[in-house]
């Protein structure tokens, strides 16, 4: 069973790979010119209060967000593909923590069903196919960790990944109440 | 068991006693006990909610407070649908639609079971949850639903015990549908064009897809889609900017075509645009744009320098709404330029080049003042 699950996992994930293969190459788009433009300047001062300056006048509080944005920018320059690579890696471990937590309900193939709508529905392709939408696969990255950090009892991890999601996006607010509502369930 | 003396205590011949009236009775009064706490706790709120979410709702209490949920959270969303819309100008009336349709939904879904419930309670309680149902077509309003996906996954994994082919159907077409959706985000062009095309009254995505459409150099389709958008008769920010790119437009085309009447139509866009906007940093910077263009044909004299001082003021207006305007700096460092001024267009370039570092070529009509800027810049 195991077994089934860990290649039922790997199933999941590669999907997501397969299913934004094709944004890959393409151009930063809408607020990722803004993003770009945020990391020329950084990279030019190289310092980093000026990064920290900058950041200010966006969403300060998106701290962790903005140093993979600094991160992508030192390591892939301006060649959109490593930072929708990064996009798409994010939106893979979402998948696969999905069908973990699915996996607590149902059957595993249920739950592989359950996770393939996830990965493949049309409204996360702004989240994964736009730079500027990591903001949200980023915290729900974090945000999936700690709810099924709160399914296994790993009570230790529950804080920090709320916080790392917190972070990434204010939308991580609404934690205690998911978790609130999956212990009430069950 | 032995018999009870009469010296043993009333209270301990009970416990010995081997009456089997009384034994019952004591046992029965227990059981009494036992049942009256635990109908306290069906009644408290707790166990009649934990009852509603692991059945289906039967009793007329059960179902009043199903309703009273979907009519709390129907009025919820339809005030944050309200104040959201007066907050952001981007979301559409279009919303409201689709926070009728979630109120028929989750009416619809009153007696569903309770994986269902778990999952459209995580819909629900998800940020910004009103955009995931009906699927929102504007592409520019996706990212925001991210959230509320695990609970439709939810749903479907309960359904998958159900309809296992059905659920993999639909995930095939999802497959489909975002792999044709991703296109749109390839590059500005298709992005802009889909998010015009599918909310057209989203000035924003109509505006942007003028500016990708000039970028292509496409200039016909450019100028027909700003004149479009003035003609909506709206008075919004978004209007003043297309009205500012459309002179701009015009500018060009003179530029271009060294023909009058686009300088013509520039002015008369322009003027109606400081009327309507008169503190849009665009429309100023464009308004020294079309003086500047007056400007520079002309021979040296007093008509052209006091059309440059006038683009000055323009571009000066622009900065003092806008101060991280790189354009208005760089056009106003030329300005100054031409009017012989070569200290102030060497702080203005410079202020541009500090911005985006990208040096500006300046051109003066006195060679010598041109010499000094150069080593003076060296």
């Amino acid at each position: 069973m195991i077994l089934l699950d860990a290649v039922l996992t790997i199933v999941v994930a590669f999907c997501a790979v397969l299913a934004y293969a094709n944004v890959v190459h393409g151009e930063f788009v809408f607020d990722d010119l803004l993003i770009v433009q945020m990391c020329r300047h950084a990279k030019r001062t190289q310092t980093g209060a000026s990064f920290r300056d900058l950041c200010a006048q966006f969403k300060n509080n998106r701290s962790l967000l903005h140093w993979t944005f600094k991160r992508d920018a030192v390591i892939h320059g301006w060649d959109p593909a490593g930072w929708h690579w990064f996009n798409i890696a994010v939106h893979a471990v979402n998948s696969a923590t999905m069908f973990a937590i699915l996996r607590y309900y149902v059957e595993p193939w249920a739950a592989l069903a359950g996770a393939l709508v996830f990965t493949l529905h049309p409204m996360a392709t702004a989240s994964v196919a736009s730079v500027s939408g990591r903001s949200s696969s980023l915290c729900a990255m974090f945000y999936f960790l700690a709810v099924l950090a709160f399914l296994c009892g790993w009570w230790l991890l529950i804080l920090p990944l709320g916080l790392f999601a917190l972070r990434s996006k204010e939308e991580a607010v609404m934690l205690p109440i998911t978790l609130l509502i999956i212990g009430w369930w069950g | 068991m032995s018999e009870p003396t009469a010296n043993t205590p009333r209270l301990y011949q009970a416990e010995l006693s081997t009456d089997l009236d009384y034994g019952t009775t004591m046992l029965g009064t227990e059981m009494r006990m036992i049942e009256c706490r635990e109908e306290k706790a069906h009644r408290s709120l707790f166990r009649f909610i934990r009852r509603w979410f692991h059945a289906v709702p039967k009793s007329p209490r059960e179902i009043a407070f199903t309703a009273s949920q979907m009519i709390y959270h129907f009025i919820g969303t339809g005030a944050l649908a309200g104040v959201n819309q007066k907050l952001d100008p981007d979301i559409v009336p279009e919303h409201a639609v689709s926070m009728c349709a979630a109120g028929a939904i989750l009416l619809a879904l009153m007696f569903a079971p309770s994986l269902v419930k778990l999952g459209l309670l995580l819909v629900i309680f998800s940020p910004l949850w009103l955009y995931a149902i009906p699927q929102i077509p504007d592409p520019v309003m996706e990212n925001r639903a991210y959230l509320t996906l695990p609970g439709i996954a939810l749903i479907a994994a309960y359904a998958a015990t159900v309809q296992p082919p059905l659920v993999l159907c639909i995930a095939g077409l999802y497959a489909c549908l975002t792999f044709e959706r991703n296109q749109c985000w390839s590059s500005g062009f298709l992005f802009w064009k889909r998010a015009s095309q599918e909310s057209p009254a989203h000035l924003r995505a109509r505006v942007n897809y003028a500016v990708a459409l000039s970028k292509r150099e496409e200039y016909e389709e450019t100028i027909r889609v700003y004149q479009e958008i003035l003609e909506t008769g709206d008075t919004s920010r978004e209007v003043g900017l297309a009205a500012a790119n459309l002179a701009l437009q015009y500018v060009h085309q003179n530029r271009l075509s060294n023909d009058p009447r686009w300088i013509e139509g520039a002015a008369r866009v322009l003027e109606y645009g400081v009327t309507h906007w008169p503190d849009h940093p665009r429309i100023r910077y464009t308004r020294g744009c079309m003086f500047m263009s007056f400007a520079e044909p002309l021979p040296d004299g007093e008509e052209r320098q006091q059309i440059l001082r006038e683009a000055v003021a323009e571009y000066t207006f622009a900065l003092d709404l806008q101060p991280y305007m790189v354009e208005a700096l760089r056009f106003r460092a030329r300005c100054h330029g031409l009017m012989g001024d070569w200290r102030s267009a060497k702080a203005d370039s410079e202020a541009a080049q500090k911005l985006d570092g990208i040096p500006t070529v300046m051109q003066f009509i006195d060679p010598d003042k041109e010499a000094i800027y150069r080593e003076e810049s060296l």
